[in-house]
C-alpha cells in the first residue's frame, strides 16, 4: 500500500539518491519505486526538469560494454536538496505529532 | 510485444519533439529496458502501457514540467527585478530623502524631547506640593501650643498639599506612559510613511 507522494518529495528523493553517489536512470527509479508507485512516463519528465533548471548534471560512462547515462548533483541542487529535507523533516514530524496525539490545530 | 518493436514504436510517437529532448527521451527508456534486463521486459511494458500511451504520458509531463520550470524562473526573476529596481531608487532618492530623513527625526526627537519637558514639570510640581506640604504641616504642629484652631489650619493645609502632590505624581506617572505611547505610534506612522 502507497500513500500518494508529492512531486516535491519526488524531487527530493531523487536529488539525494544522486547525491550519495552519481546514479543512472533505472537505479533511481527503482529506489522512488519503493514508496511511490510513479511511471517511468512520469519520472522520466522530472529528472529532465532537474536537469534543465540546473540541479542534476549528465555525463555518459560505458558499462557493460554500452553506454550508459548518469546524473551527478550540481551545487545549486545541494542547496535545493537542503531546502527540501528541511521542508520533509518538518512535515514528517508534524505528522507523527498528529499521529501520536501531540500536535493539535 | 518485444523489446525492440516497442522502442521503434515508442520513437515513432517521440519523434515529434525537439532533436535535443527527443535523442534524450530515447534514450532514457532504451537504456531503461537494457538496465532492466530481459527477465524484467514484459513488467516493464506492462507497467508503461502501450508505446501510444507511453510516448503521451512522457509528453504530457514534459510539457507539465517545463511550466514549473518557467514558473520558478518568473518568481526568481521578478524578485530580482524588484530588488534592483528598489536599490536603484534608493541610491537616486538618497540626495532628497537623506536630509528629509535627518528632517524627520529631528522632529520625531524635539517632540520626545518636549514630551519629557512636560513631564519633568508634572513631577516638579508634586515636588514643590510636598515640600510646601510639608512646611506647612510642621508649621501647624509648631503652632500648636499657640493657637489649637490655627493649628489645625496650618496641619490641614499642610495634609491637603501634600494629598494633592501624591495625586500629581500619580498623574505624572500616568501621563509619561501615555506620551511615550503616542511618540511611538507617532513614530511608526512616520517611519510607515517614509517606506511608502
Amino acid at each position: 500500500m502507497y500513500y500518494p507522494i508529492s512531486a516535491l518529495l519526488i524531487e527530493c528523493l531523487i536529488l539525494s539518491v544522486v547525491e550519495v553517489q552519481d546514479s543512472y536512470g533505472y537505479e533511481i527509479s527503482q529506489t522512488v519505486k519503493l514508496v511511490a508507485m510513479i511511471k517511468e512516463s512520469t519520472l522520466y519528465p522530472i529528472l529532465r526538469r532537474l536537469e534543465t533548471s540546473g540541479y542534476l548534471e549528465t555525463y555518459e560512462q560505458e558499462f557493460q560494454g554500452r553506454k550508459r547515462k548518469y546524473y551527478s548533483i550540481t551545487e545549486k541542487g545541494k542547496e535545493q536538496l537542503e531546502f527540501l529535507k528541511k521542508e520533509w523533516v518538518s512535515y514528517r514530524d508534524t505528522i507523527d505529532g498528529i499521529i501520536e496525539g501531540r500536535i493539535r490545530g | 510485444m518485444n523489446r525492440e518493436d516497442y522502442l521503434k514504436a515508442l520513437d515513432k510517437y517521440l519523434k515529434r519533439l525537439p532533436q535535443k529532448e527527443y535523442e534524450n527521451a530515447v534514450g532514457y527508456f532504451r537504456e531503461y529496458f537494457e538496465d532492466a534486463g530481459e527477465e524484467n521486459e514484459q513488467e516493464v511494458i506492462r507497467e508503461l502501457g502501450t508505446p501510444k500511451e507511453a510516448a503521451a504520458e512522457v509528453l504530457r509531463n514534459l510539457l507539465t514540467e517545463s511550466s514549473k520550470e518557467l514558473q520558478q524562473e518568473e518568481t526568481k526573476k521578478s524578485h530580482i527585478g524588484k530588488n534592483i529596481r528598489l536599490a536603484v531608487l534608493a541610491v537616486l532618492a538618497a540626495p532628497i530623502g537623506l536630509p528629509l530623513a535627518v528632517a524627520a527625526i529631528a522632529v520625531l526627537l524635539s517632540v520626545v524631547l518636549t514630551v519629557a519637558a512636560m513631564v519633568v514639570c508634572v513631577f516638579a510640581f508634586s515636588l514643590t506640593l510636598f515640600c510646601v506640604g510639608g512646611k506647612l504641616l510642621l508649621r501647624g504642629l509648631v503652632a500648636l501650643p499657640v493657637s489649637v484652631p490655627g493649628a489645625m489650619l496650618l496641619c490641614g493645609l499642610g495634609i491637603l498639599a501634600i494629598g494633592c502632590g501624591l495625586l500629581s505624581v500619580i498623574l505624572a506617572v500616568y501621563l509619561t506612559k501615555w506620551l511615550s505611547a503616542g511618540v511611538v505610534m507617532f513614530s511608526r506612522k512616520v517611519i510607515r510613511k517614509r517606506r511608502k
